[in-house]
């Protein structure tokens, strides 16, 4: 058990790759719909987002009691939040976000999150992306195994994830391209030598092995070529930071319809145990006004292609409801989501949230979760890219689809 | 060093090597502990019969493992020495090397402490003019970017020239294990002082010593925020409490493993054991450990099931870490972190029972744990021999020993690490950089080396000096010797497919320097020399 704990970030070995055989065959396989593929973004803000601060419960009276230091203020007020429905409301520097839920393609989901206690950061992402709950040697992931369900031809740039280690989501999807920058996905070879150099790489690199290195060695080769025509000249386009530079790329590889069907983003950097600051300085303000502005940049260039587009923002876990003797917040349990898309069901705060009184906090503490993620993204994979039974993503989970929170309108 | 020459001139080697691997690579041996092979009266004039070929296997292996690779001609030395009397010297600790000491003179001023470190930026009296943190970071922003590559060039200096080859690996492992974040806030001006002085000393020595070293010290202390947690208090206006995040990496990361079975009062106890131990101010006359009694939590605490009377101030922080350390939980977790970067990604049960066995026999010496795994068959086995893919730092150091190159003085080398998608001490997460190729092995990583071996090859890549003309001379039989050149590096046979791929490619170039420069490109860029 203990050798096996740790190869739980171990690629496809024998069983795994054995169940992996089971699955695809359980899973029946959707036709491709003619014309473009639907296309799913996830944003893992990675190191635990403080989703109190995203949507802000600023009718709770023990969310300032609670944060007396860190609060957002109560909408109206200097600084205040976004009120959204009376009850919650964005952080001000989401503010860019308050046009899509007006136009009901935000929805924003409460309490939800994994049902496992841990406050790890690695476990808790592990859990979250293979989507087997408390199983550490799990070592596929749950948009990986939707995606092979999917009968599609093969494609340099089926799935993307922008990061830079392989997110487990992804994780041994045979056509999931990882690369921190899709910029940097070209040879630097020099004038003279190129031909030579690329041909030989090529060549080095087309051998038939279960190795991953050399599969992603090859597939970077691959796509290198097809990356550099869709992107086309380095231009900062507007609304993009530094830091969030992914989402313009991603919406240039949807808009140029390679087949792109899945991009996975990460961002770093959430971890906010001290002085993480309310709507002015400190790093989490900053942080979600890159990541709000982001978002609203990613959805105005999409134009209409938005529609067959859901993004998905989710974190590892929550942060607790009162404020650490630092000014920051330490790890939690249940969080917020967002959901973005051109048919998203949104401006709308959906999920139960039970409140920030002692008595409901989980373990006195934090947040709880009412919602479990993965009849988010049961909804998510049925709804949208067609899988025909998400259950069988999620091992030891009861599926119900009258559990399902509605962000996605239900075929006719 | 009378070896290389002597086999340059009698060319036994090279030929050795490329036509022996051929077996050793492909004719499954048994696994078992190293043959030793007893050393030869020198010098001698005669030429010794050329090592076996499980011995010349068996140097590659412990050099790709326990060393950023062989330098030229020195796997064939540590098969004639034989591996184990290498091992042996390594735990040892063999005199540096004075070409490393020269190398780094340069770079000497990135270990320093910070109070030192400060003097030398801002001059003598700063502690007048800065008195406050904010006073400091503005002063000594501009200052930042610059030392944080120069300590990045002086670690990889060490190790692509330390002959303490064995230490360096153990840093850079233990640095990962207990990593810290050298870009916040002020954790760099303590990160040069942080290696040297509490991860390098100990990191073939007590783990206990390297865990308290580390806990103590002020960039571990900022990094995980303990520096500022204190007492919960709940009078007045005074604000201030508890920051848990170091204790729960402590347990989690740097001690008993995730699934150890403690609890989130355990995490909170820890916090409140470690409250007062913070970072003294500039005005304190500080930039070091200290201990704020007035911010410990005095009151009683247990932890894992043991008592921590009240009173104990910060005796009790430095018990609890003994307890962590003796615990069978720490002893696993360890063995497992040391099995998974020495071994294999699958830690072998058996690897990771002995190093855990070692561990608690010898009340945590990291030496007789990697004695441990060294001597366990599965270290030796034919499925862990050139199977575990190497980090971006294990590629460029030993890609730059095995062209014998030698670190140019300026810092370049940092930036090298950037674009390889690992630059050094910078990884944001407690966990480090990970160290199993699921993880890493990612388009846009392998992309990256292929075009560090082409930057290498076509001499663009700044911050290495290499004696082309001694890692491979031009003339008239180039292609015979970049035949010999990719055995000896790859360890592959003359006529396997990747050499017989590169000589193709490189015919298709008619300049010498030309076909030199894509062999070495596509050799350092193959999937093979991704491997260790």
């Amino acid at each position: 058990m203990n050798a096996l704990r740790l190869s739980r970030r171990g690629l496809l070995g024998g069983a795994a790759a054995l169940g992996a055989g089971l699955l695809g065959a359980r899973l029946g396989f959707a036709a491709e719909p003619n014309g473009p593929p639907p296309v799913v973004v996830c944003v893992f803000l990675r190191g635990a987002v403080d989703g109190l601060s995203m949507v802000v419960p600023h009718a709770e009276p023990a969310y300032y009691r609670l944060r007396r230091g860190i609060a957002v203020p109560r909408p109206g007020e200097p600084h205040g939040a976004i009120d959204l429905d009376g009850r919650f409301g964005l952080h001000p520097r989401l503010e860019p976000l308050k046009a899509a839920f007006d136009a009901k393609e935000l929805a924003v989901i409460q309490a939800v999150g994994s049902p496992h206690r841990t406050r790890s950061h690695f476990e808790a992402q592990d859990y979250m992306q293979t989507g087997a709950v408390g199983d550490p040697t799990a070592a596929r992931g749950w948009l990986g195994r939707c995606l092979s369900a999917r009968a599609v031809e093969s494609a340099a740039l089926r799935a993307v994830a922008l990061s830079s280690f392989s997110p487990v989501a992804l994780r041994g999807y045979r056509d999931a391209l990882v690369t921190e920058n899709l910029r940097d996905l070209r040879l630097s070879a020099g004038d003279d030598l190129e031909p030579v150099l690329t041909s030989g790489f090529r060549e080095l690199y087309a051998v038939d092995t279960s190795r991953l290195a050399e599969q992603a060695g090859r597939r970077a080769l691959e796509a290198s070529e097809l990356v550099r025509r869709v992107l086309g000249k380095r231009r900062r386009s507007p609304g993009y930071q530094r830091d969030t530079q992914a989402f313009a790329d991603v919406a240039k590889l949807i808009k140029a319809d390679v087949g792109l069907t899945a991009a996975w983003i990460d961002l770093g950097g959430w971890d906010t145990h001290r002085r993480q600051g309310s709507t002015d300085n400190g790093e989490l303000p900053r942080k979600l006004d890159h990541l709000g502005r982001a978002l609203a940049a990613f959805r105005a260039d999409l134009g209409p292609v938005f529609e067959r587009v859901v993004v998905l923002v989710m974190s590892e876990f929550g942060r607790t409801a009162r404020e650490n003797g630092t000014g920051g917040t330490d790890h939690g349990h249940g969080n917020v989501m967002l959901v973005l898309g051109g048919k998203v069901q949104g401006g709308r705060v959906l999920g139960d949230f039970p409140g920030l009184a002692p008595e409901q906090l989980h373990e006195g503490r934090d947040v709880p979760v009412t919602t479990d993620f993965r009849d988010v993204l049961a909804e998510l994979c049925e709804l949208h890219l067609q899988l025909p039974d998400a259950s069988v993503l999620f091992p030891r989970f009861e599926l119900d689809r009258r559990r399902r929170l509605g962000f996605l309108p239900q075929p006719i | 060093m009378w070896w290389p020459r002597l086999f340059a001139t009698t060319g036994l080697i090279a030929l050795g090597a490329c036509s022996s691997s051929h077996v050793a690579m492909h004719a499954p041996t048994p696994a078992r502990p190293p043959s030793v092979i007893e050393p030869a009266a020198r010098p001698k004039t005669v030429v010794d019969p050329p090592p076996t070929i499980a011995a010349i296997g068996e140097a590659r292996h412990v050099l790709n493992r326990l060393a950023f690779g062989p330098r030229p001609g020195e796997v064939e030395r540590v098969a004639r020495m034989g591996p184990q009397r290498w091992i042996d010297e390594q735990l040892a600790g063999p005199a540096e090397s004075p070409l490393l000491e020269a190398t780094l003179q340069p770079h000497r001023s990135a270990f320093a402490p910070p109070v030192q470190l400060i003097d030398e930026w801002l001059g003598d009296g700063w502690e007048e003019a800065t008195r406050t943190s904010r006073a400091l970071r503005r002063e000594t922003r501009p200052y930042f970017d610059e030392h944080l590559a120069r300590l990045a060039t002086a670690e990889l200096t060490r190790d692509i020239l330390s002959r303490r080859q064995l230490e360096a690996v153990m840093t850079d492992f233990w640095a990962n294990h207990f990593n810290v974040f050298a870009v916040k806030g002020f954790v760099r001006l303590f990160e040069g002082d942080y290696l040297e002085r509490a991860i390098r000393p100990h990191a073939l020595g007590k783990f206990s010593d390297l865990l308290l070293a580390t806990a103590r010290h002020p960039a571990m202390l900022l990094y995980l925020d303990n520096a500022e947690s204190r007492k919960q208090v709940r009078r007045g206006r005074r604000r201030g409490g508890l920051n848990e995040n170091y204790a729960r990496e402590l347990l989690e990361l740097h001690t008993l493993g995730v699934d150890a079975g403690y609890t989130q009062a355990d995490v909170t106890n820890v916090a409140r054991i470690f409250t007062g131990w913070s970072v003294a101010r500039v005005n304190e006359g500080g930039l070091d450990f200290v201990f704020r009694r007035d911010t410990h939590d005095r009151r009683g605490k247990t932890v894992l099931g043991e008592s921590f009377p009240a009173g104990e101030d910060e005796a009790e922080g430095v018990r609890l870490l003994e307890l962590l350390a003796r615990k069978p939980a720490t002893a696993r977790h360890l063995a497992r972190r040391l099995c998974l970067r020495f071994v294999a990604d699958e830690p072998p049960p058996s690897c990771v029972a002995a190093a855990s066995d070692a561990y608690l026999g010898s009340d945590g010496d990291i030496a007789q744990v990697m004695r441990a795994i060294t001597g366990d068959p599965s270290f030796w086995a034919d499925s862990a021999r050139a199977a575990k893919l190497k980090t971006p730092l294990e590629l460029l150091a030993s890609a730059a020993r095995a062209l014998g190159a030698q670190p140019d003085g300026s810092l370049a080398l940092a930036t090298t690490m950037e674009r390889l998608g690992e630059p050094l001490l910078q990884e944001q997460v407690p966990t480090g950089y990970p160290d199993s190729e699921p993880e890493w092995a990612s388009a846009g990583g392998m992309l990256a080396r292929m075009s560090f071996a082409s930057e290498l090859g076509t001499g663009r890549l700044q911050g290495l000096t290499v004696p082309w003309e001694e890692a491979l001379p031009l003339g008239a039989d180039l292609d015979a010797r970049v035949t010999r050149f990719g055995c000896e590096l790859l360890g592959v046979s003359a006529d396997s497919r990747t050499l017989k791929l590169v000589r193709e490619q490189v015919r298709r170039l008619d300049a010498e320097e030309q076909r030199r420069a894509a062999a070495v490109a596509l050799l350092i860029g193959s999937p093979e020399f991704q491997r260790q």
